[in-house]
Formats: structure tokens, sequence, C-alpha cells
């Protein structure tokens, strides 16, 4: 029997509290049945009717026991979990990263239609970048490197081209 | 012993100490900016492209914080003025990127402007980037 609580007790995720309540719903199992050293006295039937019926009523407190403290458990286990990561609030741009992105956009749309990124058009980039919320500049960014790997902009600079 | 002889003799230990300190030097590698023709991916040492004659060759990442987005920009030019470049949005290349020195080499491999390999090479066969 204290094997099975123990087992309980593991069961549980070997806290002291699953332990302890598993031991203790145990404890009132069998003292409800009577003192242990009575059983050797009774006769062979009794004590194996007496054994059954015990472990039947060990059983089911034990899953009563499991009902209630596995859900307490989990929920413990899972707030200490961190949390899933949850959708970043979209910021809206201010009136100047508007304006920025606005000026970002046909630059780059002009560099694309002449088909070279100048000195020029790097120098506006690194004015205008800065300015740029995060979102605009990773697409005018991922834009440009999508149209110089394709070939579709010739480079014309000297320094890092964008 | 005249003093013809004495210079001679000077010049041949000379040699032989320089051919010497030749031998032991270590491999040095050269690896100048090359980047694919379909502009897929480059590589290239920071120092060799730096100390290349031609003023086109160039290679680096650069890393953005911005608004609390972090990303990471890597750039390759060849001495013809050929392109690759790619942006990632993964810490772990951003991480990486941001321990870049002059005496590294860099390798990358981009899809669709993404960066899909990043490889940082620190030995000692790679030229030391200098002034």
């Amino acid at each position: 029997l204290l094997a099975l609580a123990g087992a309980a007790g593991l069961f549980c995720g070997g806290r002291a509290l699953g332990m302890a309540q598993a031991q203790k719903a145990l404890r009132q199992s069998a003292e409800s049945a009577g003192p242990v050293e009575g059983w050797a006295e009774r006769s062979a039937g009794a004590t194996t009717a007496v054994a059954a019926l015990d472990a039947l009523a060990v059983k089911e407190q034990l899953r009563q026991l499991l009902r209630e403290e596995i859900p307490a458990l989990m929920k413990q286990e899972g707030s200490a979990a961190p949390a899933p990561a949850e959708p970043q609030p979209v910021v809206a741009p201010t009136p100047e990263q508007t304006t920025s992105g606005e000026r970002a956009e046909t630059l780059v749309q002009a560099s694309i239609s002449n088909g070279q990124w100048t000195e020029r058009d790097r120098e506006l980039w690194q004015e205008l970048g800065p300015r740029l919320g995060p979102e605009k500049h990773g697409e005018l960014l991922r834009t440009l490197i999508v149209a110089l790997n394709s070939r579709r902009i010739t480079l014309a600079t000297e320094g890092p081209p964008f | 012993m005249n003093d013809k002889k004495l210079k001679v003799t000077l010049l041949a230990i000379a040699a032989v100490m320089l051919g010497a300190g030749a031998v032991q030097a270590g491999y040095k590698g050269y690896n100048n900016v090359v980047v694919y023709p379909d502009g897929s991916g480059a590589y290239g040492a920071l120092g060799d492209a730096r100390s290349s004659s031609n003023t086109k060759e160039q290679i680096g990442c650069r890393a953005f914080v911005n608004g609390g987005s972090q990303y990471t920009y890597c750039y390759a030019t060849d001495k013809l003025g050929a392109g690759a470049s790619c942006i990632t949005y993964d810490p772990v290349f951003t991480q990486r990127a941001a321990g870049i020195n002059g005496d590294q080499f860099i390798y990358f491999l981009q899809s669709g402007g993404t960066c899909t390999y990043l490889s940082i090479d620190s030995a000692s066969s790679n030229t030391p980037k200098t002034p």
C-alpha cells in the first residue's frame, strides 16, 4: 500500500503535498478497515474477502485523490511554464515615419525603374532609414535586396549598398 | 677577409634567415570577394576585400536595432561591382553577425532576399584587415 501511495505521490509530480495526501488517505482507509494485526487472526476466506474489499476502497480513494490532485498540479505546472508568445501589438507609424516612408518608397521604386542604385540613392537611404519604422524599413530593404540579387538594379555605389 | 667577401657572407646569412622565416610563416589564405552569378550568395575575407587593388570589393553584415525589432543585413560586392545581399530577423544570425571582426571570412547564402546560411570563419590563414 505504501508503495502504491509512493507511486501516487510520484505520479502527482513528486510533490510533497501529493505524497502526504495520498498517505493520509491510505491511513484513513487502513484505520477504517481495522488494525493490521487483526487480519492474521481472521479466517483465510474472510481475510481474502476483506483484503479484496480493502483494495477496492483504496483504489477508489486513489482514483478520487488523483482526480483532485492532477488538475491542480497541472495548473501549477502550467503557470510555471513560459506563456506562449503573444502577438506584438501593431504600433501605428508616427507622422514623421509616414512621411519618411513615402519618400523611401519613392526612392526604392525609382531606383528599380532606373535599374541603378547610385551613391546619391544610398545617401538618401541612409538619411531616411533610421526615420522609418522597423516594418517599413525591413520591407523596403528586402525589396532592394531582392532587386539587387535578381540583377534588376546594378550598384554604382562605393560603400555598403544599403 | 676583405670587405667584399664579408658583405657576400652577410648577405648569404641574411638570405638564409629570411628563407627560414618564410618557411615558418604558416599557411596564408587569400579570399577575395566572390558573388555567385545568380546572386544566391557570396563569400570573402574582410582583410582581402579591403586590401584588394580595386575599389569595389567589400563584404560585411550590419545589425539593426529599430523600435524593438532586430534584424541583420549582409552584403557583398565583387571586383566587377556585382552584389548580393540578404536580410534576416533570426536573432541567432544577428548574434553571430555582431561577433564579426576584421580577421574573418564571411560566407552567406540567401533565398528570396532572406539569409538562409551565414558562416563566419576565424582562422589563422585569414588576412587581417589593415588600414
